[in-house]
């Protein structure tokens, strides 16, 4: 099932949700070791090297139209589980593991940063993924349609533009760090459950339906739980 | 060799990696000095990540828009040869640049620095991301090879990867930016040399080989004098074209100190020490950290208003204050202030490293500002991170002093010095009616801050004001402070004598050479949101309520 016209900005919308998991990455990893020179020189690279080599991955493989949905939808699904819990394990590992160690105020930089490292690259790799199957869906479609060029909206690098820009200026400083990440994942699932819906849902695999199905079981938790999560850290680290 | 340096490869996975090398390098350089300038590095590092992403796509797209089929790769490796040059001064002047835009208006405003520096960034994105396009769709016969394609991704990807571990690890903490700014132009150099080697059009001159030859002594020159040179360009930001002379200069892990002393009617200074300290009141002295002002004062002064104001009010108005800890203020200008009271028995300085506190016993002309108050047998020094002292120490305290450093990552500072955790391990450390003084920046011009702060310290159970100093029109700084009290009692009790006693004597005292206030506020709700680490300055409220917050005078004179 092709995916309809009006869903071609979808490339721009998966860059820019890449781009925004990277920077709240970033963000949360310069509030724990209070350094974001450090922080975002060193993730910056990883994360794209990351991307890329998903990308890679994508354009070796040869998958039908259907697969191809499928590969989206996983990995959109996947990269909502892995960033949104992943972000606050961290931080809640972070905090633990300085009341264990009596480590208050100290940077636990040998603990934390490989913990760190490992969740940039595996979101790098499913945005990348996930990125590269969009691009090749529509690649193929405009072929069977002989198109040719890209619109404004097909461009993934003004997604990702628009992604790091509107977490740094609007989500992070009027939500916070804990809502903010998690307002972008509601988006993401959001858009992914209109390719879900478009796509014909009944024709999808068994363990997609499972996962889209727990996704937003997941998602719902958060909603109710994030209050808890920022007070549950403060509370923690505070002994 | 030349014959030789012709038969490299010229589309080789090794020219991909350092094609995405160098810029990715000269990117992660303009983020890490911009936000150094502006302190800000949560919304400056993402905006000039975001728009090199931005304009290397738009190269590449204008790049195929214009040419959209390969092109033949002796013509595009001159293409690609002259945009690698220009990469290579791009790059070079990225720090420079940035730093030379400071001249004589680092007081002023850094507006002209940061638009320098999201310009280099847009250009060095933009002509990556053409050098790229070519790059990829230049017709080598090579490339039609679709192994090598791959090859030459994975390069650019592992630059990437690279270029992040090795600046944030090796280049940025090792060499500094001007130095890894001119290493790797340097190497974005010997890059466009191989390329312009490379060029199968006509042999190479003597001329280009000595224009070559010229420029790689000129790249080793400026290495071998960079430190000279980001001296002159900090002295020319701060102090124009006074001259002046560099009394003292360190250099630790963590800090970077310079220390000048300037004649205050411009001349060049030609005394020797012995005349200057005789005649102190004819200069003034600069230092900075980091790049940032630490302080400008006259050389004569016995004390200045940022540090009066930052414990006079309190020792003058709570006599019972004994005990102080100072954490930072490695300078020696708090301690300095401090000694003068006869009441205090102990100050303690905790410092995070020795660069300041060396300078301070070495050098004379810092001995006699300072007034040797390293030298009194009431103050006890600490080399340690201040938020690990405060873990280990059980000492009750009159007087807590916690003095940030100044510029660069400002906002996390304050998250750290101003969360409920760091304020609940102060109150364990003062005494049942001492006071915590927080200097801060931005707390007042932003009534956002005061009501979150404010709500922090009850979290912590403390109760708060906030004190500002500003020094007269045209003076350096603003300071303001966040004044912690045990209870309202304490408070109230301190506010009473500060408005009764203190208000009227600062009118005739100080009234020429600063302003300073003490503001309060009160709380719509007695519990709620708290400076959270992870979630700061969240405010809904609207801003009209934010100004109804501040309840009480501005009782500055």
């Amino acid at each position: 099932m092709p995916l309809p016209k009006r869903l071609l900005w979808l490339p721009s919308c998966a860059a820019g949700h890449g781009a925004l998991t990277y920077t709240a990455l970033a963000t949360a990893f310069s509030y724990i070791f209070c350094d974001p020179v450090f922080v975002f020189s060193l993730f910056s690279g990883l994360y794209l090297m990351a991307w890329g080599l998903g990308m890679l991955r994508v354009e070796k493989s040869r998958r039908g139209t259907e697969e191809t949905v499928a590969l989206i939808l996983f990995h959109s699904l996947a990269g909502i589980l892995l960033a949104n819990p992943g972000i606050w394990a961290v931080l809640a590992a972070n905090e633990t593991a300085r009341v264990l160690l009596r480590t208050r105020h100290q940077d636990l930089l040998f603990l934390i940063l490989p913990l760190g490292i490992i969740l940039t690259v595996c979101c790098g790799w499913v945005f990348g993924v996930r990125q590269a199957a969009i691009s090749k869906l529509i690649k193929t479609q405009k072929h069977a349609e002989t198109q040719t060029g890209k619109t404004f909206w097909e461009q993934d690098y003004c997604g990702a533009f628009a992604g790091i820009m509107i977490f740094a200026f609007i989500f992070n400083p009027l939500w916070g760090l804990i809502r903010g990440i998690l307002l972008s994942q509601v988006i993401a699932l959001g858009v992914t459950d209109l390719v879900f819906f478009r796509a014909s849902p009944q024709s999808q695999p068994r363990l997609l339906k499972i996962l889209i199905f727990l996704t937003h079981i997941y998602i719902l938790i958060s909603l109710g739980a994030h209050p808890f999560v920022s007070n549950a850290l403060d509370a923690i680290s505070g002994f | 060799m030349i014959t030789r340096l012709k038969n490299i490869q010229t589309f080789s996975p090794a020219t991909a990696f350092l094609m995405a090398f160098c810029p990715l390098c000269y990117m992660l350089l303009i983020a890490s000095r911009l936000s150094r300038i502006f302190g800000e590095d949560l919304f400056v590092f993402p905006t000039v990540t975001a728009l090199f992403i931005l304009f290397l796509g738009l190269g590449n797209t204008f790049r195929r828009t214009r040419a959209p089929g390969p092109e033949p790769g002796e013509k595009a490796l001159p293409k690609i040869m002259w945009i690698e040059l220009g990469l290579t001064f791009l790059g070079f002047f990225s720090v420079l640049g940035i730093d030379a835009f400071l001249f004589d208006s680092l007081s002023v405003i850094n507006l002209e620095a940061g638009v320098l520096g999201l310009g280099l960034t847009a250009g060095i994105g933009f002509l990556s991301g053409h050098a790229f396009a070519l790059f990829y769709h230049s017709g080598s016969p090579r490339l039609e090879k679709n192994q090598d394609r791959i090859l030459d991704k994975i390069s650019v990807l592992l630059a990437a990867g690279s270029a992040s571990l090795l600046y944030a690890a090796v280049f940025s903490p090792a060499l500094g930016d001007i130095k890894t700014a001119i290493l790797i132009s340097f190497i974005n150099f010997l890059l466009t040399l191989q390329l312009f080697l490379a060029r199968k059009e006509r042999p190479v001159g003597r001329l280009w080989l000595s224009a070559g030859a010229v420029l790689s002594g000129f790249f080793i020159a400026v290495s071998l004098y960079s430190d000279q040179i980001e001296d002159k360009i900090l002295q020319r930001a701060y102090l124009g074209r006074q001259p002046a002379q560099l009394i003292a200069k360190d250099q630790t892990s963590s800090q970077r100190i310079l220390l000048y002393l300037a004649r205050k009617d411009g001349w060049p200074i030609v005394e020797t020490q012995k005349e200057i300290l005789a005649k102190p009141s004819q200069y003034f002295i600069l230092g900075m950290t980091n790049g940032f002002m630490q302080f400008s004062l006259p050389f004569e002064s016995q004390m200045d208003p940022e540090h009066v104001f930052l414990l006079d009010p309190y020792i003058t108005l709570l006599p019972y204050i004994k005990n102080i800890l100072i954490l930072g203020g490695g300078d020696g200008l708090a301690v300095r202030q401090a000694v003068q009271y006869k009441s205090i028995s102990n100050i303690t300085v905790v410092e995070s490293g020795p660069a300041w506190v060396t300078a301070v016993k070495n050098t004379p002309y810092l001995q006699k500002l300072t007034r040797h108050a390293f030298e009194d047998p009431r103050v006890k020094i600490h080399f340690m991170d201040p938020l690990k002292w405060v873990l280990r120490d059980s000492r009750p305290y009159d007087l807590i002093i916690v003095n940030a450093p100044p510029g660069g990552t400002r906002n996390l500072i304050e998250i750290k010095t101003l969360s409920v955790q760091f304020l609940r391990d102060l109150k364990r450390l003062v005494s049942k009616h001492g006071v915590i003084i927080i200097t801060s920046s931005g707390t007042v011009s932003s009534p956002s801050k005061i009501s979150v702060q404010a709500r922090t310290a009850r979290e912590a159970g403390l109760t708060a004001l906030v004190g500002t100093y500003g020094g007269k029109k045209g003076a350096w700084g603003k300071t303001e402070q966040l004044v912690l009290f045990h209870s309202e009692k304490t408070l109230a009790s301190f506010l009473d004598s500060y408005k009764r006693d203190y208000l009227p004597r600062l009118k005739y005292g100080w009234k020429n050479l600063a302003k300073f206030g003490i503001i309060t506020y009160s709380l719509p709700r007695p519990a709620g949101q708290h400076l959270s680490v992870y979630d700061p300055f969240i405010s809904k409220l609207p801003f009209k309520t934010k100004l109804k917050l501040i309840t009480e005078d501005y009782a500055s004179p």
